[in-house]
C-alpha cells in the first residue's frame, strides 16, 4: 500500500515538473481594425482603389506546431466601397461580384508553414462561386499585444495579387485590369 | 463602356437566327412546323446572340443568367413545343404552362440571398413563410398575364401581340441596362430581337387572313417567360425600382384597350395600329425615367466624366 501511494506520488510529481503542452491560441478577426484594400488598373494608365467594410473571421495560431494553425477569413461583398455609390451599385451587380448570389467572399487555410517574420499560408479562396488555390506569407503574428486590458490581440499583413478572369469575373477585362493587387491587414483578438 | 457595335450585331443575328426556321417553314408550306419553327427559332435566335455576347453559361451553372440559359429557356421551349405539337384539348398545355410559371421565379433566384442561408443560419432575407408568398405572387402575376395575353391574342387574331411582347421586352432590356445590370438588359435586348424576328418571318407562313395571327402564337409563352425573366434578374439582381418592374410587367395588357366597345368597331387594321401605339407610350415613359434616373445618379458622382 505504502509502495503504490509513493510511486502515485511520483508520478504526479512527474507530470508536474513536464511543461504542460501549449493549446492553440483561438482569435476573432476584429472587423475594426482589418482592412482589405484592392487597385484596379483602369484604361491602362492609373489605378482606382477600392475596400470592403465588412471583415470577419477566426485564427487558430499554435506556437508550438504551427503547421497545426489555421486562418479563416469572411468578407462581405456589399461591403465594396470604391468611393462612388453608383460604382459600387454596380460592381455589386452580376456584371461583377454578384452580391445577391455569392454574398461572401472566403479564404480557408489548408497548410501554414512558419517562415521569417510569419508564416507562409496556403489554402483556398472563393470568390464569385469559384475556388482557387492561393499562397501568400503572412507577416506578423511574433507579438501579442494586451490591448485593451484584458484582450490579447495579435496582427498580420499580407499582400497578394489575384487574376479575376480566374474567378470568372471578366466583365470590361478590355478597359479594367485582370491582375488586382489585394493588401490585407488585420487584427484578432481573443 | 459598352460595345453598341457588338451589341447591334448581336441583336441581328438573333433577329436572323430566329426568322431562318420560321422562313424555312413556310417555303415548305407546312403551317404546323412554321409553328414549332418559331418557338425553336427564338431559341436559337437568343443562344446565338448570347453566343456573339459572349454570355455563355458557367458550368456549373451557379447564376441567374445560367439558369435561365440552361434550365428555364429550354424548359419553356420544351412545353411550347408540345403545347404545338397537341393542340386539343388545351388544358395539358396550359397545366405545363402553369407550371413553368410557378417554377420560373424559384429557377432563376435559387441559391441566392433571398432563398438561401448563405451568409449562416436563418440568414435568408426572405424568411420561409414570406418566401412563398412573394413567390406564389410572382408567378399569380406571370400567370395572370400570360393568360390574359393568350385571350387578347384569340381575339385579335393577328400579330400584334406578339409584337408588343418584342417591344415590352426591348424596353425592359433597355431598363434593366440603365439599371445597373448590363448583362441582364443584353439578354432582353436579344430576346427582344429573337421575337421580333420570329414574328416578322411568320408574315412568309401562308394563311387566310382571319388565321394569320395562329403562326404566332406560339411566341407567346417564350416571349413572356423572356419579358419576366429580363424585369426578374433587373430586380432582384439589378438596382431595377419595383414600380419599373411592374409597368413593364402589365405594359403587354395595354392593347386590350382595343377591345372596348367604341374601339372594336375600327377596322382591323386600324385596331392593330392602336395596339401598338397604345403600347409604345407607357413604354417610352418608363425607359425616359430610367434614363433621368442613370443621368442624374451619374452626374452626382461623375459629373462631366463617364462613370
Amino acid at each position: 500500500m505504502l509502495t503504490t501511494i509513493r510511486r502515485l506520488g511520483l508520478a504526479v510529481l512527474v507530470a508536474a515538473a513536464v511543461p504542460a503542452a501549449h493549446a492553440a491560441d483561438t482569435y476573432t478577426v476584429d472587423p475594426v481594425h482589418s482592412s482589405v484594400s484592392f487597385k484596379i488598373s483602369h484604361v491602362g494608365i492609373s489605378y482606382i482603389h477600392g475596400r470592403f467594410d465588412d471583415v470577419g473571421g477566426q485564427f487558430t495560431i499554435d506556437k508550438d506546431d504551427p503547421a497545426k494553425s489555421s486562418f479563416e477569413l469572411s468578407i462581405k461583398v456589399e461591403s465594396v466601397d470604391t468611393n462612388n455609390k453608383l460604382r459600387d451599385e454596380h460592381l455589386r451587380a452580376p456584371d461583377y461580384f454578384n452580391a445577391k448570389q455569392f454574398p461572401t467572399l472566403t479564404f480557408q487555410s489548408k497548410s501554414v508553414k512558419p517562415v521569417a517574420g510569419g508564416y507562409e499560408v496556403s489554402g483556398d479562396l472563393t470568390l464569385h462561386g469559384v475556388t482557387k488555390p492561393v499562397t501568400f506569407t503572412l507577416k506578423g503574428g511574433d507579438k501579442v499585444v494586451e490591448f485593451p486590458k484584458g484582450m490579447h490581440r495579435v496582427g498580420f499583413t499580407t499582400d497578394l495579387v489575384i487574376k479575376r478572369s480566374d474567378f470568372d469575373m471578366k466583365t470590361s477585362l478590355d478597359a479594367l485590369g485582370d491582375e488586382i493587387p489585394i493588401d490585407i491587414g488585420v487584427e484578432a483578438a481573443k | 463602356m459598352p460595345d453598341f457595335g457588338l451589341t447591334g450585331v448581336a441583336v441581328l443575328v438573333a433577329a436572323i437566327a430566329a426568322a431562318l426556321p420560321v422562313l424555312l417553314a413556310a417555303f415548305l408550306r407546312r403551317p404546323l412546323l412554321v409553328r414549332i419553327g418559331c418557338v425553336l427559332g427564338v431559341g436559337a435566335g437568343v443562344y446565338a446572340s448570347c453566343a456573339v455576347l459572349g454570355l455563355r453559361p458557367r458550368w456549373p451553372v451557379l447564376e441567374d443568367r445560367d439558369r435561365f440559359l440552361v434550365v428555364l429557356l429550354p424548359l419553356t421551349l420544351v412545353v411550347e413545343t408540345a403545347a404545338v405539337a397537341v393542340s386539343r384539348p388545351r388544358w395539358p398545355a396550359w397545366l405545363l404552362r402553369l407550371v413553368v410559371a410557378v417554377a420560373a421565379a424559384p429557377i432563376l433566384l435559387h441559391n441566392s440571398v433571398y432563398l438561401a442561408d448563405l451568409s449562416g443560419p436563418h440568414s435568408a432575407e426572405w424568411p420561409p413563410a414570406l418566401a412563398v408568398l412573394i413567390l406564389s405572387l410572382l408567378a399569380t402575376a406571370l400567370a395572370a398575364v400570360w393568360a390574359l395575353l393568350a385571350l387578347l391574342h384569340e381575339r385579335t387574331a393577328d400579330r400584334s401581340v406578339p409584337a408588343v411582347l418584342a417591344l415590352s421586352t426591348a424596353a425592359a432590356g433597355v431598363t434593366v441596362m440603365l439599371s445597373g445590370y448590363f448583362h441582364g438588359g443584353l439578354l432582353g435586348l436579344s430576346l427582344a430581337a429573337a421575337l421580333a424576328g420570329a414574328t416578322l418571318a411568320s408574315f412568309a407562313a401562308p394563311a387566310p387572313p382571319s388565321r394569320r395571327g395562329e403562326a404566332a402564337a406560339p411566341l407567346l409563352g417564350v416571349g413572356m417567360i423572356g419579358l419576366y425573366t429580363a424585369l426578374l434578374l433587373g430586380r432582384f439582381f439589378g438596382s431595377l425600382p419595383t414600380a419599373s418592374a411592374l409597368c413593364l410587367l402589365l405594359a403587354p395588357l395595354s392593347p386590350w384597350v382595343s377591345e372596348a366597345p367604341g374601339v372594336r368597331k375600327l377596322r382591323p387594321g386600324l385596331r392593330a395600329a392602336a395596339r401598338l401605339i397604345v403600347i409604345v407610350v407607357p413604354l417610352i415613359l418608363v425607359v425616359v425615367n430610367a434614363k433621368m434616373r442613370f443621368d442624374a445618379a451619374a452626374a452626382s458622382h461623375y459629373g462631366p466624366f463617364e462613370p
